[in-house]
């Protein structure tokens, strides 16, 4: 349908004009450096707040009208359907988390703004990557945005630790991701995917095996996917929700699609892909679930529910590496689902900015503010998976291509998994219409008996829990919960207060999660092309 | 015209929600006109078409044709008088409510959106449709729970949930293996498509027998079968009155129907497997619920076994396999919908008065409100089952399909028996121990009801007399879909 509204207004951009949107973006990249020098310096961050949102949004609408099939510099880029989709959605995202940052007063925005801009520009860029060079220069420049971005309020002991570790984790997975990909690029005699998949034979197997695994190894650590986790919660837990909104989101799509891309590409030279996937699959969803049913920050939590995600676009990368007629539907399936997974956490995550990390900040939220308690609830019963809303048909979708190219048993394990993951995100809920709200810290509702509830816990200085078996951190948080020193109080995230434009982005978002949902075919038609 | 009265309670969701918070008051008034006009429109529609042929007010148009799913809705013989009676619950339920003084607007929105959620569950004819209203329902029942709820609602409400839900994703699973074997969500075209992809195989771990139980575990939790019964008990104790009474009344229903709709007559090789399962299964379930019942200290936990109880009536009813056990099933139905919602709501109104639910403590109700006193126990006899109220239809039928059945031992029709006394036994205890003897310390000097309360009471109890002197009154509607469905096994 979408695709038909293009052709009809003979506007599609082919060749070098499909780089508008990067064009488009560097404005509002610069424009964020410079705000000082630029018209409307007084109000820098604003400003730079606004031109990046205006860039964003007519960076989206430009991608949205590049023609599919469109190659850039000899087949490096590669416009596809599925490549213009996640650039358009990504350009949306980006454009709705400029409208909040506007009038939040999160401070010192015009940096984060163009920041943002240059990781967007990776983004749109990896997704239509069809080169090992391009790829790997694109991806650093979507990821090393985001490590200034995590420990954003640099004076934060914890922001510092959170961006050192994401830092290193970082540097480390493109390093051994590069590594695999010397390996493919000395097997295939180029550096190109097309060189791949037609060089790479089956003779060499096993070394395949080893380099792919290598490249995937990286992009599985940069995507959270268990065992390769330990990184996310900790970094995850320690920066700003309004930047992580950005950080934990726009990368994942772009990686997710460069993965699916590589996966398509090298598929039938490596038989064993399939198992390994699998099993990684398997590991994610079972780590992400339990793990995260016990967590009292809301960051941390969507730290874990991005493992679980991170599982589930497995599910549809095993379904992609075996091969066969579902692999048309997988792919889509993964982008489809990643884009359900980014809308509704960027959601979650915003409204966690206006009310603080923890699951018990939210207490009362229904009465302090009850269209953010309904946003809250459209948001996390759309993760869930609970019809009408986007999360369901993402599911869906995913549940049908494994079904049909028959992964039962991960599906079975998928719907498990759904079940467990419904406890956790419903605290959130829980916490938003039934919590009371808390004068001071030090008060808990423990009126109501509830064994199911450990909110109690978390402010409970008499008792600190002891079974959450949190990582090395728990131990400090238990000295730091007997009287909370500075750093602990420095430590608290800043609320930042309701504003117009923030509200206008976490209704578009949370519209965007109904009407996709409801309007499931227009947005399917967007991404298979009609 | 049914797209109608699916989605006029969205109208009650959205004027109740949006209400500003100085009118709250009156969103009970805005609660109360939607569901009486849904009701009326329901009733309406049912009097005029209830009797006719097929598929009744269908309309289908496209949703999403990549995967062939069509918004598609209709009534027959076997969703039309649960709808009705669904709807007539609402207004019921709302006046039950009335003086809900905390969050009134979120409470009469989420009790709208359940009306919602259950007319579409009722009216979808397409699998996903079906599964979207099925999942809406434990959105706000969640909500009722945990914010209306008695002392422990928080692990209620989190423990029904967890629980329907993870049974609802099963089912899931078994309705897309369903698609992908067939290439349709039509539940209509499916009773031809379905039997024919599976090729009359559904013997032990076939694949049939395999997506059998995939839907049978999230229809079982719902009905709930012991032993996936374990939610209901909390659940209904913590809820609110109106919310114990639409749990009850209706959501218990979602599963008999859904056997009817979807395993029987969609899987009918694998049904053939699992019939004497589920016999038994039925069998346990009513004379478990009938023993647990006895137990109780509890009136409200007493009335939530003996639910599990009578489910277990349309459970032995649908395994019989025959037509008189799917009128039996539908009878249980509707007759436990309109019994067990007096309970629920006399329970209500006496624990709003003592502010207690422990039976020894209440005593001599019949002295102190002799009008309470009569519904009760009119309620209690039909609930056990007497002849000429309601209760018997259902549970007659029921042993005499158990009896008929080729595939059931004479033992399920002995047991099934039992179950009646048992039924009669527990309810003659209760009534002994709360409604007479000399009144308690709580019950002394507490006002009888009053009017609002006996308009709440006073039509469920003329159907249940009307459903039990004359059962043509609902067989007429249910009779022409059993028979039908009965013929898939040749009887």
């Amino acid at each position: 349908m979408f695709a038909d509204m293009v052709t009809s207004f003979g506007l599609p951009l082919t060749g070098y004009a499909a780089l508008a949107p990067v064009g488009i973006l560097l404005v509002g990249l610069f424009w964020g450096l410079f705000a000082d020098y630029l018209p409307g310096r007084k109000h820098a961050n604003k400003v730079s707040a606004a031109v990046g949102f205006v860039c964003a949004t007519l960076a989206a609408g430009t991608s949205s009208l590049i023609e599919p099939g469109t190659q850039l510099f000899g087949g490096r880029f590669w416009y596809t359907f599925d490549a213009r989709f996640a650039a358009v959605v990504i350009c949306v995202l980006v454009a709705l988390w400029c409208l909040w940052t506007l009038d939040s007063g999160v401070g010192r925005t015009r940096e984060a703004v163009s920041l943002v801009m240059a990781a967007t520009i990776g983004a749109v860029l990896a997704v239509a990557a069809t080169d090992i060079i391009a790829l790997i220069l694109v991806i650093e420049l979507a990821s090393m945005p985001s490590y200034i971005l995590i420990g954003y309020r640099r004076y934060r002991v914890r922001g510092l630790e959170a961006a050192l570790k994401y830092f290193l984790l970082s540097v480390m997975s493109t390093l051994i991701m590069i590594y695999g990909f010397s390996f493919l690029v000395g097997l295939s005699a180029g550096t190109s995917f097309a060189a791949m998949s037609e060089n790479l034979s089956a003779t060499d197997a096993p070394l395949i095996f080893v380099a792919f695994g290598l490249v995937l190894l990286g992009l599985f650590a940069k995507l959270s996917v268990a065992p390769f986790h330990w990184w996310a919660p900790d970094a995850y837990e320690g920066s700003e929700p309004w930047t992580l909104a950005f950080v934990s989101v726009i990368p994942k799509v772009a990686i997710t699609l460069v993965m699916l891309r590589l996966v398509f590409t090298v598929a039938e030279s490596v038989p064993l892909l399939s198992v390994l996937i699998a099993l990684m699959a398997i590991l994610s969803l079972v780590v992400g679930s339990f793990a995260a049913l016990k967590k009292n920050d809301i960051r941390r939590m969507m730290a874990y529910s991005g493992i679980v995600n991170g599982g589930y676009v497995l599910i549809a990368l095993t379904v992609l590496s075996s091969g066969g007629q579902y692999v048309p539907d997988a792919f889509n399936a993964a982008i489809f689902f990643v884009v359900s997974y980014a809308i509704a956490t960027m959601g979650v995550l915003l409204i966690t900015a206006h009310e603080g990390g923890r699951v018990s900040d939210l207490n009362g939220l229904s009465e302090r503010n009850p269209f953010m308690a309904w946003s809250l609830a459209i948001l996390v019963l759309s993760m869930i998976g609970l019809p009408p809303f986007l999360g369901f048909f993402a599911k869906l979708n995913l549940f049908l291509v494994a079904i049909a190219a028959g992964q039962i048993e991960l599906v079975v394990l998928a719907v498990v998994v759904a079940a467990v993951s419904a406890f956790y995100y419903l605290r959130l809920v829980r916490a938003a219409f039934f919590g009371k709200a808390q004068k001071d810290d030090a008060a808990t509702d423990t009126e109501v008996p509830d064994d199911l509830n450990s909110d109690a816990s978390t402010t409970d200085f008499s008792a600190p829990d002891l079974s959450t078996g949190e990582s090395p951190k728990s131990e400090q948080d238990k000295i730091a919960a007997v009287e909370p020193s500075a750093v602990e109080l420095a430590d608290r995230t800043e609320k930042s207060p309701y504003s117009l434009s923030g509200n206008i982005a976490i209704a578009l978002i949370v519209l965007a999660i109904v009407v996709m949902g409801i309007l499931y075919q227009p947005t399917m038609s967007l991404l298979i092309g009609g | 015209m049914l797209s109608l009265i699916v989605f006029l309670p969205l109208v009650g969701v959205l004027l109740c929600a949006l209400l500003p918070k100085r009118f709250e008051l009156y969103a009970k008034y805005v609660a109360l006109t939607v569901t009486l006009a849904n009701f009326g429109l329901a009733a309406w529609m049912l009097v005029v078409h209830g009797r006719g042929e097929g598929i009744l007010l269908e309309k289908s148009f496209t949703w999403i044709p990549q995967i062939n799913v069509n918004y598609h809705i209709g009534l027959d013989g076997l969703s039309f008088p649960i709808l009705v009676l669904s709807t007539l619950l609402f207004v019921l339920a709302v006046l039950a409510s009335w003086r809900i003084s905390e969050k009134p607007r979120l409470y009469f929105s989420m009790l709208c959106l359940l009306s919602l959620g259950l007319n579409g569950v009722f009216a979808a004819l397409d699998l996903v449709l079906f599964y979207v209203f099925w999942e809406i329902v434990l959105v706000p029942m969640f909500f009722l729970i945990s914010q209306w709820g008695g002392i422990r609602r928080r692990y209620a409400a989190m423990k029904f949930f967890l629980y329907t839900f993870l049974g609802s994703v099963v089912m899931l699973v078994g309705i897309v293996a369903l698609y992908i074997l067939t290439g349709s969500f039509n539940m209509i075209e499916l009773q031809q498509l379905a039997p024919a992809a599976f090729g009359g195989d559904g013997s032990l771990w076939s694949v049939q027998w395999w997506i059998f139980l995939a839907f049978f575990l999230g229809i079982a939790v719902k009905i709930p079968i012991f032993p996936l019964h374990t939610w209901l008990p909390d659940a209904h104790v913590q809820a609110p009155t109106a919310a114990s009474v639409l749990l009850a009344g209706v959501m218990l229903k979602m599963g008999t129907y859904a056997f009817l709709r979807v395993l029987v007559p969609l899987m009918p090789d694998a049904f053939q497997t699992w019939q004497l399962t589920l016999g038994i299964l039925g069998v346990v379930s009513i004379l478990y619920g009938a023993a647990v019942a006895f137990a109780q200290t509890d009136i409200k936990k007493l009335i939530a076994y003996s639910s599990i109880s009578h489910m277990g009536f349309a459970m032995v009813g649908i395994a019989a396999g025959t037509a008189t056990g799917f009128n039996a099933a539908m009878a249980v139905n509707i007759s436990h919908g309109l019994t067990t919602s007096m309970l629920f709501f006399m329970v209500g109104m006496i624990y709003q008065r003592t502010k207690t639910l422990k039976i020894s403590e209440l005593s001599g109700i019949a002295a102190q409100m002799p009008r309470f006193a009569g519904f009760f126990c009119f309620a209690a006899f039909a609930s056990m089952g007497l002849p000429l109220l309601s209760g018997f239809v259902g549970e007659f039928l029921a042993v005499l399909a158990s009896w008929e059945s080729p595939v059931l031992p004479p033992v399920i029709t002995v047991l099934t028996g039992i179950g009646i006394l048992c039924g009669g036994a527990y309810m003659l205890w209760l009534l002994q121990r709360s409604i007479f003897g000399s009144p308690s310390a709580l019950v002394e000097g507490q006002k009888d009801l009053t009017l609002r309360e006996v308009l709440v009471l006073a039509p469920l109890a003329v159907l249940v007399v009307v459903m039990g002197v004359y059962w043509y009154s609902i067989l007429q509607f249910t009779d022409p879909f059993a028979t039908n469905l009965a013929r898939i096994f040749g009887a």
